[in-house]
């Protein structure tokens, strides 16, 4: 600046003045230096620890390492080359996401993790509208450790194992697909029956399952989880899932004499059919095989699947598969599904027996034409002397309840009650069916039955009903949901709500309902059901007039009416 | 009129945004960031829909008023450093008032751009995501190509040997490389082992920003001796409709570029859009700067409520979308007509504040008013990210004032974003982290 000791310019003191290339030497050292003291200091530190439960949305980008067991998946997208998987610790559970490279090499070094695994792992949270999710950063971060085996029977499964990994054996009895992508495999074995669930994921992981087949005697690994209350076990690679030998079978035949010290058991049993009769719900065959006699008692949805239901018949050769139990102090053995039933050899010729007096189920025919002419009786006057006789009762409906073939109608005309039994058959064809509620004034023409001591009338036919007067009771109000309880148990109520979920069950289906209160658990039976099918969604409010029942240990309404 | 409810949350986010955007350093973002850290305890008493204008009116406030502090106190963020330059050459010709209404401007032209594309948006934003976004790290690469690649040698014509001019031609371009290296490096430290309590990992940038851009401007007032002239408040802006509308047009460009694409700022967007529209006016520049961070900030807000394409882009998006997700097409055009409203109420609010940031300037000296951005900034980074956010700001601030003194460009200490992320997009951050022993 010359003699200047001000700069005319800037107004720097020039002899004070520092020269740049100190300045510039300084900052190069001191970014160089920052920057790797910042990376030394980094690679010491540890990555923190944190439980799932406390990651809050101020968290979203930190990268933190998890601790847990593998609760769902994994669920594969080839497509993005995508993995997806839950893990759950005593706080939270927690969705882990995993892209291309890093699916990659996890399924190249079969390091994919698997229900019940348990998992350390690192990676970034992404935290967005409250719903929290970590991506893994690579796959060296993600520590396995596969879970033990432990052999267990079928019947065993409990809660208690839960994410645990266990090894059962079993013949297939079922196989099915609730919806595409997973597949339902029932497993029985002399203890009882247990779903497989096998992810299509899986497959598209590791490959197909072996094939198999019905009855075919199995042993699978696989982890035990719960859907909603019912265990299941999760298949978690192909290899965990190898067929027995034929000369191992999972449940053996049994002499029917020994069939007493099986009860609770699953056994399968031959012999020749003694005897048939037809009750309300189904058939029940008395079968022999020279050591003793049993009841096989079918249900008529199994009936309903069976393609040769009609040589079940006196003289017919028949094996079934089956649980032994007892009632009314005879033995019976119940198959669950029409598989669990083969005729080995076709009837000599085919008799059907009438009920006989011991036969302690009930035997209503359901398809009668009277043979005499109806008499007209109040409904004190009948005994179960009147047992087949056609009569005419009249009276009031005190109570109306559901059952999973039709409706029961507890008429009360001033003398007594008697039931009127409506089988679905008939009721579909009565035209004021939805007025047959609590109050209304009903006249029948039916047969006479007893069942387990109580009197019914059983109208053939849908014109053997007749509406007298309608019902003037003035319609409760819907409880809240919330209000209901086990003092409810087997009462009539009205609730009302807003239709959550509907899935099927193998007579109906299961309706969650909800309202400010709470929400329960609805089941229409499939007469109920047909009837509302075209008008029931989700999404939808519904009124339902049911019985509250006790099931699997939650209170639920089974639906007599749903209104809208 | 069921949204109408809204519009006093928008007012009172601008107002208070237009306090807080003269506040040297201070963040919209790190406001942001308090307010939706207690909004997440206090959800009960504002709902998503008002907290969402909040902050709608906030950003837009913020967008328009952040102007003041960067030219004249001298405290930038990385979408207005581009305009502390001519802002601050307009200061020191007693036109700092001209510059901020200008930049206000540019403001205003891209309230317009927004209104004009809203009813387009859906539509538009949503194809071109589906389109681009699975290349995002090749685009992103290509950026930062660019970036480093137009930064030619200067000079080389000074020094006795070849080796001294080659020294004085690559010097300032090596500074810039290196910048960048180094802020890239800090940026995927931050991303893998940040030092920042996890509580605080949403502004896990925040002392990295602070100290490579905010705190080495400060340090550079502090070190010069410059003395505002006399400012003086003009009645018109020497600026014909054209130039504005070429200003306008540029900056749309560049900071719907930025509000759209992930990691962009409207730093790097103004740059594009400069170059790619060969501005030379820095009239011109400074509108198209004023309408690219605009745009920038709200248009990346305004992205958030777009119905159907779900585009979550910017700290205040980010940050919100953890919390709230919009909904329907009436809170979309209500979110519009709000940035309409408070954006028109912010640029008179601007005129006032710049008239009394040009009373500040002339009463206080230069010096003490970045004495006290100083200790604010320091202040800020402490409150919001405690020891470990005051170490990365001392170790961002060399890497920041490397730009400052080798004459490179302040844009390269964007590594600290663009780096890791590039990186991750592409499937190598956890790679590189891993070399650097970080992982």
């Amino acid at each position: 600046m010359g003699t200047l000791d001000k700069c005319p310019y800037c107004g720097a003191e020039v002899q004070k003045r520092l020269p740049m290339r100190y300045v510039r030497l300084a900052c190069l050292i001191l970014g160089l230096l920052g920057v790797v003291i910042l990376v030394y200091a980094a690679r010491g530190a540890q990555t923190p620890l944190i439980k799932i439960g406390n990651i809050g949305a101020p968290m979203n980008y930190a990268y933190v390492q998890l601790t847990g067991t593998v609760t769902r998946g994994p669920i594969y997208d080839a497509d993005a080359q995508s993995l997806r998987f839950y893990v759950a610790d005593d706080t939270g559970e927690i969705q882990v996401n995993t892209f291309r490279d890093v699916t990659l090499q996890l399924i190249q070094s079969e390091h994919v993790p698997a229900i019940g695994d348990k998992i350390t792992m690192e990676g970034a949270l992404r935290i967005r509208d409250e719903f929290a999710s970590v991506n893994l950063a690579s796959a060296d971060k993600l520590q396995l450790e596969r879970p033990t085996v432990s052999e267990i029977r079928l019947a065993d499964v409990g809660y208690d194992d839960e994410f645990h990994y266990v090894k059962v054996r079993g013949d297939v009895r079922d196989i099915r697909q609730p919806y595409q992508g997973l597949t339902l495999v029932t497993l029985g074995d002399a203890t009882g029956e247990l779903d497989m669930a096998v992810n299509s994921d899986v497959e598209k992981l590791y490959g197909a399952l072996p094939a198999f087949n019905f009855g075919d005697g199995v042993e699978v690994q696989g982890v035990v989880s719960y859907y909603r209350d019912t265990p299941q076990l999760v298949l978690r690679h192909p290899r965990d899932f190898k067929q027995l030998d034929e000369n191992e079978p999972v449940v053996t035949t049994v002499k029917l004499g020994e069939l007493a010290t099986r009860i609770n058991q699953r056994v399968r049993v031959s012999g020749e059919i003694m005897r048939v009769a037809k009750f309300s719900q189904g058939l029940r065959a008395t079968v022999n095989d020279d050591t003793g006699e049993v009841a096989l008692v079918l249900w008529q949805d199994v009936l309903n699947q069976m393609a040769n239901a009609s040589q079940l018949v006196t003289g017919a050769q028949v094996q079934a598969l089956g649980k032994v139990s007892e009632f009314r102090g005879e033995l019976e053995v119940l198959p669950n599904r029409a598989s669990d039933i083969q005729i080995l050899a076709p009837p000599v010729a085919q008799n059907i027996a009438t009920p006989q007096a011991n036969v302690p189920a009930p035997t209503a025919s359901r398809a009668v034409t009277p043979t005499a002419v109806a008499v007209a009786r109040s409904v004190g006057t009948l005994t179960e002397d009147d047992k087949d006789s056609l009569v005419i009762v009249k009276g009031i409906i005190s109570r109306a309840d559901t059952f999973s073939k039709g409706m029961r109608y507890t008429v009360d005309d001033g003398t007594g009650t008697v039931i009127v039994l409506g089988w679905s058959d008939v009721l579909e064809d009565v035209p004021f069916r939805d007025a047959l509620v609590e109050g209304a004034t009903l006249r029948v023409t039916g047969k006479v039955n007893v069942f387990n001591d109580e009197l019914e009338v059983v109208p053939a036919r849908a014109n053997d009903m007749e509406l007298i007067e309608v019902s003037h009771l003035v319609p409760p109000t819907p409880r809240a949901i919330a209000s209901l309880s086990s003092d409810d148990l087997d009462k009539q109520v009205l609730i009302k709500g807003t239709v959550q979920e509907i899935s099927d069950f193998s007579a109906g289906k299961y309706v969650t309902l909800q309202d400010d209160s709470g929400e329960i658990q609805v089941t229409l039976f499939s007469n109920v059901y047909r009837r509302v099918q075209n008008k029931l969604a989700v999404g939808g409010t519904v009124t339902v007039r049911g019985k509250v029942n006790l099931f699997r240990g939650k209170l639920e309404v089974v639906a007599d009416e749903v209104l809208f | 009129m069921e949204y109408l409810y809204l519009v006093p949350y928008a007012v009172v986010g601008t107002l208070l945004a237009s306090t807080l955007a003269l506040v040297p350093a201070m963040h919209v973002y790190n406001i942001a960031g308090i307010f939706i850290w207690l909004a997440v305890s206090a959800q009960k008493f504002i709902g998503g829909d008002a907290l969402a204008m909040l902050l709608l009116g906030m950003i837009v406030g913020y967008a328009m008023l952040n102007t003041v502090s960067a030219i004249f106190l001298g405290a930038p963020d990385d979408s207005t450093v581009f305009i502390v330059l001519p802002g601050q050459k307009y200061l020191l010709m007693s036109r700092g008032f001209e510059a901020v209404v200008l930049t206000g401007i540019g403001g205003l032209g891209g309230i317009l751009i927004l209104i004009v594309l809203s009813p387009i948006a859906a539509g538009l934003f949503g194809a071109l995501r589906t389109i681009l976004f699975p290349h995002l790290h090749w685009i992103l690469a290509v950026i930062i190509v660019y970036m480093l690649m137009a930064e030619w040698p200067k000079g080389g014509d000074r020094g006795a040997t070849r080796g001294a001019r080659l020294w004085d031609a690559w010097k300032g371009l090596g500074a810039g490389i290196l910048t960048f290296i180094l802020s890239g490096i800090l940026g995927l430290v931050l991303m893998y082992k940040s030092p920042i309590p996890l509580e605080y990992s949403f502004q896990n940038l925040l002392p990295a920003f602070v100290g490579l851009f905010a705190v080495p401007w400060v340090l550079e007032n502090l070190a010069s001796s410059t003395e505002i002239p006399k400012q003086y408040i003009p009645t018109t802006i020497d600026a014909p409709p054209s130039m504005i509308a070429r200003g306008i047009f540029s900056g749309a460009l560049g900071g719907l570029f930025a509000a759209f694409f992930p990691v962009v700022t409207g730093g790097i967007g103004g740059y594009l859009a400069g170059h790619a529209t060969a501005q030379r006016d820095d009239r011109v520049f400074i509108i198209s700067q004023g309408a690219s961070k605009f745009l920038y900030y709200v248009g990346a807000f305004w992205l958030f409520f777009l119905p159907t394409a779900g585009i979550t882009k910017g700290g205040m998006a980010g940050m919100l979308a953890t919390i709230y997700a919009p909904q329907g097409a009436g809170l979309y055009y209500t979110a519009v007509a709000l940035i309409a409203l408070c954006g028109v109420l912010s640029f008179f609010l601007l005129l006032g504040y710049a008239r009394v940031a040009v009373w500040l300037v002339q009463r206080v000296n230069y010096r003490y008013i970045s004495l006290v951005t100083l200790f604010i900034l320091c202040g800020v980074v402490f409150w919001f990210t405690g020891v470990g956010g005051i170490a990365i700001m001392l170790i961002a601030t060399p890497i920041g004032v490397l730009p400052v003194v080798w004459g490179s460009r302040r844009m390269n200490c964007l590594g600290v974003i663009l780096v890791p992320i590039t990186l991750n997009l592409a499937g190598l951050g956890p790679t590189v982290a891993q070399w650097l022993g970080i992982v």
